[in-house]
């Protein structure tokens, strides 16, 4: 028994030595597994804490510049497992701002449009006037001031349009079929630089209707750019060429001409690209090629600025196909005798002068002074003088004039 | 439309073939003022007596013309501007006479100091449902001292009024001929102008 | 309609006589009467040309001129005005502008007018 007891003792010890290695070992491998683990969790944390930080402070402030149109390059993830969800997160941030930006586009695009509408047909309205005093009035001075407001009319006009081009307005169908060559000089109308464009002889070519507007407006963007690009005592020429499906406007100036970057801008544009994006027109907005670019694209002309003038300057030129090609035929008569639509007539004015009725109901005036007195009509301008100076006389006193007691009888009856 | 009616397309043959060129012997151009009020029948008289087509210097515009966009289509109302129309009788071959219509409301505008610079006489046609229409425009023909007549263009409908009423409301001088007249009638209408350069032949006697 | 009505709106009156809105010359009334006197047109502008096609055919006044050109009479007087001074046209008959019309004047037109009854 005793000997048995250290025996005994001795297994004990050793099965217990053999466990506790057993466990020392299993735990130290535990352990160090844990320690690995630990390791790699904290490692994996600190990338995607990095990987945060630059998702917040790098990649997405960049993907908000790139979607406000400004030339960044969004940075990609640092550690791409790490950064599995962020693209998700930038997928979905680029779409709602993408979507918040066509919102906001399309209704500042609206209002623009509705606000230019106005300022169009204001002018419109005012082109109408000048006309019409243009029409009634025969002194020079004042043709010249209604020279002066008429083409300050037609560049305000330019612009509206032009705004209301980039807007998603088409011009559209107002005018009939016109000779190029008078679409060329209604171009020449809008732009303020309009005594220094030279035109060529006149063409057999007319524009086709739908496109006479729109090719006006485009070439009237040109030859504003020509003149403004040039020296002052430098003319533009226009020119037409005949060419194989088409014809050919040719605009030159004698400016300094366009650098890479502006011709390539300029290419863009003119290819349409881009164009009706209100908000990438700069400031202050260059709204000329991209105007061109929107009408050429939509009419079917085509404009390249890409040519050196023999002038030293740019080269425009415009194509414009068959399909927008007529001729110009000629009738043997104008139709002036135009059947007259009845206007409403202000009858208030005439008032002044009636005074009371006649027994059978007719309106009395008074002679305003005896026509014949035989002397001879005073030069014209005293007698439109004295007929200004008459009317107010005569409307003071007929508003002075108590009608007699018979005429305010008939005039209640 | 296929083809342009083109600014320049006015063939000189074509225009003689209408007779609207002079005779080569005018040397002399006289013009009578055919006045009143809108609708009074000018534009009728004018036409009824010249021996061109009646031409007019009017301008109708379509306000939102400029405006109409390709799918909106034309809502455009349209504003328009009547400056004068006027007519030509030869009168002999040295004597061309011109008739100017104008409207009475026009009184300020240079184009009246231009057009009855010179004139003759003047012819104004009343309406007597809206007499005093013509008030306005023969108050300026006495400011201007033109000599005129006046007829009242019978309209359908138009009640009859005695001469002597009609003289009366108008405030004419004895002298100053009044009759009536059929616009559309060309006997009528040339002897509305025998009248009033009768009157003004014995009005120049008289000042002689 | 006419064409010329809706070019009128697309060429301005400016446009037309360069800028200029006073003739070179204050002779002409609405019925002054004028003849082309040179058959050349070359080197004129489109109105300027549409003018002596008009003019080439006879002699016409300048309100008639003004109407079938569509033109302003205004206008029409400046263009008128430069084709005289470039002698391409020349007056041919004006109105008579006296105070007191001649009796002699008042009777031809007055016999000219009971003709036509």
């Amino acid at each position: 028994m005793d000997r048995q007891t250290p025996a005994t003792a001795f297994w004990i010890l050793l099965a217990v030595v053999l466990i506790a290695v057993f466990l020392l070992v299993r735990q130290h491998r535990t352990t160090r597994a844990l320690r690995v683990r630990a390791e790699r969790a904290e490692n994996w944390a600190r990338a995607r804490a990095d990987e945060e930080r630059h998702l917040v402070d790098a990649r997405l402030p960049a993907l908000a510049e790139s979607l406000a149109h400004r030339p960044v390059e969004v940075p990609g993830a640092r550690s791409p497992e790490a950064a599995e969800s962020h693209e998700r997160v930038l997928a979905q941030f680029a779409d709602s701002v993408r979507q918040a930006t066509e919102r906001g586009e399309q209704s500042a695009r609206a209002t623009l449009k509705s606000m230019m509408r106005a300022v169009q047909s204001l002018s419109n309205e005012q082109q109408v006037a000048i006309s019409a005093m243009q029409e009634r009035h025969d002194d020079p001075d004042v043709l010249a001031g209604l020279m002066r407001i008429d083409h300050m009319n037609s560049q305000l006009n330019r612009r509206a349009q032009a705004t209301a081009v980039l807007c998603g307005s088409w011009p559209g169908q107002q005018r009939s079929a016109s000779p190029l060559t008078d679409v060329v000089r209604g171009a020449t109308s809008r732009i303020r630089d309009y005594l220094r464009v030279n035109l060529p002889a006149e063409s057999d070519v007319a524009v086709v209707s739908r496109a006479v507007e729109p090719v006006v407006l485009a070439v009237a963007e040109l030859l504003d750019n020509a003149a403004r690009h040039s020296p002052p005592n430098t003319s533009v020429e226009v020119n037409f060429q005949q060419a194989h499906n088409g014809m050919v406007v040719m605009i030159d100036d004698g400016g300094v001409g366009m650098t890479v970057e502006e011709l390539h801008r300029a290419a863009r544009l003119l290819a349409g690209d881009g164009g009706s994006d209100i908000n990438r027109l700069g400031d202050p907005p260059q709204v000329g090629f991209a105007v061109i670019g929107v009408l050429a694209q939509r009419y079917g002309f085509r404009v390249s600025v890409d040519t050196r003038s023999p002038y030293g300057g740019v080269r425009a030129v415009v194509f414009l196909p068959t399909e927008l090609l007529t001729r110009v035929s000629k009738p043997t008569m104008p139709d002036n005798a135009v059947a007259l639509p009845p206007t409403p007539r202000p009858t208030g004015a005439v008032d002044d002068t009636v005074l009371g009725r006649t027994p059978g109901g007719l309106p009395r005036r008074r002679r305003t002074q005896p026509a014949d007195q035989g002397t001879p009509p005073a030069p014209a301008d005293q007698r439109i003088a004295t007929g200004l100076a008459a009317w107010k006389r005569g409307t003071e006193s007929g508003r002075a004039t108590t009608p007699p007691p018979v005429a305010e009888g008939n005039t209640q009856a | 439309m296929a083809s342009v009616l083109a600014s320049d397309g006015l063939t000189s043959d074509g225009l003689a073939a209408d007779g609207v060129y002079l005779r080569d012997t005018v040397r002399t151009a006289v013009k009578l003022l055919v006045v009143g009020p809108f609708a009074v029948g000018k534009t009728t008289f004018v036409g009824t007596l010249s021996e061109i087509r009646p031409l007019r210097t009017e301008e109708t515009m379509t306000q939102a013309g400029a405006l109409v966009d390709d799918l909106a289509g034309v809502d455009g109302k349209s504003t328009t501007t009547v400056a004068l129309d006027f007519g030509r009788l030869t009168l002999s071959d040295e004597l061309v006479l011109y008739l100017f219509g104008a409207p009475g409301q026009q009184r300020f505008t240079r184009v009246w100091k231009d057009i009855a610079y010179g004139a003759l006489g003047a012819l104004v046609l009343v309406d007597t449902r809206r007499l005093e229409q013509s008030f306005e425009v023969m108050g300026l023909l006495e400011e201007l001292r033109i000599p005129y007549a006046v007829a009242v263009n019978t309209f359908d409908g138009a009640p009859a009024f005695p001469g002597d009423e009609l003289r009366d409301a108008l405030d004419l001088l004895p002298g100053t001929p009044l009759m009536s007249c059929d616009a559309r009638d060309v006997t009528s209408s040339t002897q509305a102008l025998v009248t009033l350069v009768e009157y003004l032949l014995t009005r120049n006697q008289e000042n002689a | 309609m006419s064409g010329d009505r809706h070019l009128r709106g697309l060429v301005r009156p400016y446009v037309v006589t360069g800028g200029r809105a006073h003739a070179s010359r204050n002779t002409f009334d609405a019925v002054t009467v004028v003849i082309a006197t040179r058959e050349q047109v070359s080197g004129l502008s489109p109105e300027k040309k549409r003018l002596m096609e008009l003019c080439r055919g006879g002699a016409l006044s300048v309100a008639e001129i003004a109407a079938h050109l569509s033109l302003p009479i205004s206008v029409t007087k400046v263009l008128l005005s430069d084709l005289v001074d470039s002698g391409h046209i020349a007056t041919h008959a004006a109105v008579s502008h006296t105070a007191r019309p001649d009796m002699k004047l008042l009777k031809d037109v007055l016999d000219g007018l009971r003709a036509r009854l």
